[in-house]
């Protein structure tokens, strides 16, 4: 067995909780391994230190209130829910619930259509006969643009 | 038997069969129509070049010259520069493949555009002369000369009456156009252009050209999306798409565009020459202004405005108009 698992097995020795036979096998280790028995020396010294410090009694009644806190039950998601629809129900009569709800779907409608339709504006109708002539250019044997015709000094 | 005349029959027979050869090999030889408008849109793409066009369109009460230098460097980069009329503002516009930028000369700003050089817009030209080959009779004219350099001459009348018409002068030497004439669905000429000038093989360092622009674009400068398909733009805006169920004979669709800070949808259908445009927005859109030239049909319904723009007859516009749902 390696070095690494006796020393797990010290704190177990210290406490007792170890076999008669797995003890004297411990013990037989540390007798001839160096670096177990400096370990096991160091881990004794915080057994006897934590020992020696008084123990503190809990106030009375600390283990009622304890066992009382404990059989509370949590709310859940769902019960949240639940509760806030119960809330909604009371809180606002039909009449205002339908109001909110027509309200809701109508700016949705008019933010999509504004999102759907552009702005208006304005575009000169020369745009689509500059349009007409670069299809023409397109073609095999139309030469160059006629659109200088476009661009007369005003 | 006369040995002289045996001699003279030889001869005759000789010149006939040299006449004929040479009649067939001419013929084996001659380029088609459609093999030469094909050169020439892969030329307008694989030429260093240095040029200044002269550009008139009429436009109702008033008709406009501009001249244009431009400067071509395979295979993306385009730099064009409008010089006169005065009372015209210059506008300058530079393509390198990726962005296309239009700046006018001496403001601040540039408006940004995806390229038209670009490998998508290239497909998108090359699938326009397929609907051309489809949708037009091409016929190869008298040979012409521009700029004293020898050139075919290409005529594209269409096969569906009604439709915008084209003639076209190829340089026989590099297949670049280098005039056109463009004809209304009544055959009156609205619009010609033809280079004044032009040396080949001129490289230029790309690098000095945006000197002239304020800024270089980024992407997020992007004021317009393209070459969207029905689906992605469907997928992109607010708003319902409507397209028509009616198209006049010959016409596809070739692209949809996202336009005027999103707010707007361009859709365009294409026989290859002609164009078709509707425009969908918001009827909160107001349009302010009016057309000089175009005559679009306008119209208010489910919450949108739609604009069509095509150079066919009223009634076509119309039936195309009532189909769009």
């Amino acid at each position: 067995m390696s070095c690494k698992k006796w020393k797990k097995k010290l704190s177990s020795y210290l406490d007792n909780e170890v076999s008669s036979r797995e003890r004297s096998k411990i013990e037989k280790h540390l007798k001839s391994c160096r670096a177990c028995f400096n370990q096991f020396e160091q881990l004794g010294r915080l057994h006897r230190l934590v020992r020696s410090i008084p123990s503190e009694k809990p106030r009375s009644g600390f283990y009622e209130r304890l066992s009382e806190r404990l059989s509370q039950k949590k709310t859940t998601l769902r019960e949240k829910l639940v509760g806030w629809r119960y809330g909604w129900q009371l809180s606002f009569p039909r009449v205002g619930k339908i109001a909110i709800a027509v309200s809701a779907v109508l700016l949705v409608s008019v933010s999509f259509y504004i999102w759907r339709s552009p702005t208006s504006y304005e575009v000169n109708i020369k745009v689509f006969e500059e349009e007409y002539l670069r299809s023409q250019q397109m073609n095999s044997f139309v030469g160059e643009l006629a659109l200088p015709v476009f661009f007369e000094i005003e | 038997m006369n040995p002289g005349k045996g001699f003279q029959k030889v001869l005759q027979s000789l010149f006939v069969l040299i006449i004929l050869s040479g009649g067939m090999t001419s013929g084996l030889l001659a380029i088609e129509p459609k093999e030469i408008l094909t050169r020439s849109l892969e030329a307008q793409f694989g030429l260093d070049f240095e040029g200044i066009k002269e550009m008139k369109f009429r436009l109702p009460g008033r008709s406009y010259t501009i001249t244009t230098s431009i400067i071509q460097q395979k295979p993306d980069f385009t730099y064009t520069t409008t010089s006169t009329p005065t009372r015209l503002k210059r506008l300058v516009t530079l393509d390198d493949g990726e962005f296309r930028i239009e700046h006018i000369w001496g403001s601040n700003k540039s408006e940004f555009f995806p390229s038209l050089n670009s490998p998508k817009a290239k497909e998108i030209k090359r699938k326009s002369l397929d609907l051309i080959f489809n949708n037009y009779k091409i016929s190869r004219l008298l040979d012409g000369y521009i700029l004293a350099r020898p050139a075919y001459v290409i005529s594209l009348i269409p096969k569906h009456p009604g439709n915008p018409w084209r003639k076209v002068w190829i340089d026989k030497k590099t297949y670049l156009p280098l005039k056109e004439e463009d004809y209304n669905r009544r055959g009156e000429l609205i619009s010609s252009s033809f280079y004044t000038e032009i040396h080949f093989d001129k490289r230029f360092s790309k690098e000095k050209f945006y000197h002239d622009l304020p800024q270089r674009p980024r992407k997020k400068d992007f004021s317009q999306k393209r070459f969207l398909s029905l689906k992605d733009l469907r997928r992109k805006i607010r708003f319902p798409v409507s397209s028509p169920y009616y198209l006049p004979l010959g016409y596809e669709f070739q692209e949809a565009v996202l336009f005027s800070k999103e707010k707007a949808v361009k859709l365009t259908y294409t026989n290859g020459l002609g164009v078709i445009c509707l425009f969908q927005m918001p009827s909160n859109i107001k349009l302010r202004g009016y057309l000089e030239g175009a005559h679009p049909l306008v119209w208010k319904k489910g919450g949108r405005t739609f604009l069509l723009m095509a150079d066919i007859s009223r009634k076509e516009l119309i039936k195309i108009a009532q189909s769009v749902k």
